[in-house]
């Protein structure tokens, strides 16, 4: 597995601010908005040569931040899988992102559309859709056996991960590379702000004075293989995915069902699956956004699955913010830490309960709490939920 | 693959006439430009009036061309919705991004934004008909319906039955300004059914929402049956052999089999020239055909291409203007091979058969 966000550059440092409730909240230091002052938001605290520099790269060469950050994740992942060789079994890379090239794409638009184009942005050209990251990263790794990008809003790397499984499922690839990688744009922050959906405060999940989320930025990939080729190689396993579903809630375009149905329908398709009961997911880390829409119809849905036997529940966006294509991948690698090091993560900034549902998630850190199952949720505009669970291997 | 998979409903809205149309491409429209639309449909007949009206052009083109290919397969509700698009819906998104760089990030609409993602197609079309089942949007360039084609046979494969796909991607004259200044098009002015007779860089810029269902029931309905699918990414020539070779084999096929070769060439003298040299000769007995000349190219434009392998196996009649020198194939047409790439990055083969 392998994480960059505004909490840290790798899983351990991802890890410490988990366990010391350190946010990345902050206004933007890269960004030239006219919100940077009065919309905070996760930013990782390098810019984009600071980025290349630790892969050996040039921004010139036409990497857009998505590319770096994706690039950066991916390559904790597979040193940490132990991977060096990708002739070695049959490999998959499944990416994602919602904006692709945009933070590069808006600076330089008007740029690119014009008669004299600097030098210096040619290599930009051709940076701006969704799948150009996703090629970066296989070129820079070497995979060449299957290669796609997801784009589900804010579900998009819980969906790769689905689609890996499947993948290997059928035999198609041995192990898959799933996940996904954002940035902050201007573009994001003025779509979600003319939403009116981004708090000019620390967000506050499932908290009754939500009013909105606080966008971040970050990567997140796990390494799926295979249970023949980790016997083969006698491969030390993180965690093992139980269950997925992904379902679409059919209410509106960008809204979810006040009853969460699409939601409930993810987590009860997903727990089927695992052959799993209720009792014995350990710990849900929901979707959990903050928005007063997101958080009613999630709960609801929980509520509705687990009546009042609900499981230890947090969000880890207060931490990250949203990171939108991201947040399936990041929070994946979040869940396996939690059974790793038997910790609940806490959710910040919580004070009362919603005056819709009777629930409360784990305020503060909960230390050797055995997880032995992770329910994590992904949901997103068009409708988009996904649920996966992940096991103690 | 156990579970064959039929094609049992089309709905595609492209430059020619494709769409609420009984006839296969009996009056093929020649365009003069390297920027070509498709032509707009009755989006009335398919999309209510209160709706309509807030919706882009591309919502309007991919809600109706799936609705049509569910009608046409007699299927009201999938079970699974799975869109490939390149760009995207790349108007909405170019529309969101431009208010807000001359409007200094004041006063902005959200429609544009909320319509620019590009799971709105999918999300949109799942709204439509209510349906909760499984909803993926694939964005990987030229495998982005390729991608979804393989997704929707694992399913199958998986006890799905009904599966509606799409491919859709839109011009739009920033994007083509910008994409023009990689040579991604052609410079001058160009006879789209002499595309082939050029020798220069470039192709045609294109667009369409080409949507299929597919089911595991053949019936009255059914077009033909996909076989397989296969994408390789960056192949070289030896490589590229390679895989054609295997992809054959795994089916029980050799190239004698294949009744029809159609193949994505765009007249991009670059790329047709190294990559379908190899293949060309090893088919030069089969009869060739392509589409390009009449959809354009872009990233989904594999979808116009199954469209054309499908409507050719149920009529038994591959019209002239889809057959390169003056070839016919021998009949019954039982297997084709569709062979496409996008930029010499994204290829695919796909088999078809009757």
């Amino acid at each position: 597995m392998g994480v960059v966000s505004s909490i840290g550059m790798n899983v351990e440092e991802n890890l410490q601010s988990l366990k010391t409730s350190k946010t990345g909240l902050c206004f933007t230091q890269f960004l030239d908005s006219i919100h940077k002052h009065e919309l905070p938001v996760c930013e990782i605290p390098l810019d984009d040569d600071a980025l290349a520099e630790r892969l050996g790269l040039s921004v010139s060469d036409g990497y857009t931040r998505t590319s770096l950050l994706g690039l950066l994740a991916v390559k904790e992942a597979l040193a940490s899988a132990g991977i060096s060789d990708m002739k070695s079994a049959t490999t998959a890379l499944i990416s994602s992102t919602t904006v692709g090239g945009m933070r590069n794409t808006e600076v330089i638009y008007h740029e690119l559309l014009s008669p004299n184009l600097r030098e210096e942005y040619i290599n930009f050209l051709n940076s701006h859709d969704l799948g150009e990251s996703t090629e970066r990263i296989a070129d820079y790794f070497g995979v060449k056996d299957f290669v796609t990008t997801i784009s589900t809003a804010c579900s998009s790397s819980a969906n790769a991960i689905i689609l890996g499984a499947r993948l290997i499922k059928h035999g198609i690839v041995d192990r898959a590379i799933c996940g996904g990688t954002d940035t902050l744009s201007k573009f994001t922050i003025n779509g979600f702000n003319s939403l009116m959906i981004l708090d000019k405060e620390h967000s506050r999940p499932f908290d009754d004075s939500r009013v909105g989320l606080n966008l971040g930025e970050g990567a997140g990939y796990i390494i799926l293989e295979s249970e023949a080729l980790v016997k083969k190689e006698n491969k030390k396993i993180l965690a093992e995915l139980t269950g997925y579903s992904n379902t679409n809630d059919a209410f509106h375009q960008t809204a979810s069902s006040p009853e969460g149905n699409g939601a409930f329908m993810a987590m009860s398709e997903a727990l089927e699956m695992s052959g799993l009961s209720n009792s014995d997911i350990s710990y849900i880390n929901v979707h959990g956004t903050a928005t007063p829409n997101n958080d009613v119809s999630e709960g609801r849905a929980m509520h509705r699955l687990f009546g009042d036997a609900l499981p230890k529940f947090s969000s880890t966006k207060p931490f990250t913010g949203h990171t939108l294509a991201a947040c399936g991948g990041i929070e994946a690698v979040y869940a396996i830490l939690a059974i790793q090091h038997s910790l609940i993560f806490p959710s910040l900034n919580f004070k009362n309960k919603m005056n819709e549902v009777d629930i409360a998630p784990q305020t503060t850190l909960l230390e050797n709490y055995e997880v032995n199952h992770v329910l994590s949720n992904s949901f997103g505009f068009g409708g988009n939920n996904t649920s996966i669970i992940i096991s103690k291997a | 693959m156990k579970q064959p998979i039929y094609i049992n409903g089309l709905g595609v809205i492209s430059p020619q006439k494709t769409f609420d149309v009984e006839g296969f491409l009996t009056e093929p429209i020649e365009y003069h430009e390297n920027y070509i639309l498709a032509l707009d449909a009755a989006y009335k007949e398919y999309i209510n009036p209160v709706q309509i009206r807030r919706m882009s052009r591309i919502l309007k083109m991919t809600l109706s061309a799936a609705k049509k290919a569910m009608q046409d397969a007699g299927i009201e509700k999938p079970d699974a919705i799975i869109a490939g698009s390149g760009y995207g819906c790349i108007d909405d998104t170019e529309k969101f991004l431009l208010n807000m760089l001359d409007n200094k990030e004041m006063m902005l609409n959200p429609t544009a934004f909320m319509q620019s993602t590009h799971n709105s197609v999918a999300g949109m079309v799942a709204l439509n008909v209510k349906c909760n089942a499984y909803n993926f949007t694939y964005v990987h360039r030229g495998f982005s319906f390729e991608t979804s084609l393989l997704d929707a046979m694992m399913w199958m494969q998986e006890g799905k039955e009904n599966v509606l796909i799409g491919g859709f991607d839109e011009n739009s004259v920033n994007h083509h300004t910008v994409t023009n200044k990689i040579d991604f098009w052609k410079k001058e002015k160009v006879d789209a059914f002499d595309l082939l007779k050029t020798k220069t860089i470039g192709s045609i810029s294109g667009e369409g929402a080409n949507f299929m269902l597919l089911s595991s029931n053949k019936n009255e309905h059914t077009y033909g049956e996909v076989k397989d699918v296969k994408m390789c990414y960056k192949p070289n020539e030896e490589e590229l052999l390679e895989a054609l070779s295997k992809f054959l084999k795994k089916n029980n096929l050799e190239i004698k089999d294949i009744d029809i070769y159609l193949t994505g060439l765009n007249g991009d003298v670059t790329q047709d020239r190294i990559y379908y040299r190899s293949i060309n000769e090893l088919m030069k007995d089969t009869p060739v055909a392509w589409f390009k000349h009449l959809c354009g190219d872009y990233y989904t434009a594999g979808s116009f291409g199954l469209w054309v392998a499908a409507q050719i196996c149920k009529r038994q009649e591959a019209p002239a203007i889809l057959m390169l020198d003056g070839a016919s194939p021998k009949k019954p047409i039982k297997n084709i091979l569709l062979y496409n790439h996008y930029r010499n990055i994204n290829h695919s083969f796909y088999l078809i058969q009757s």
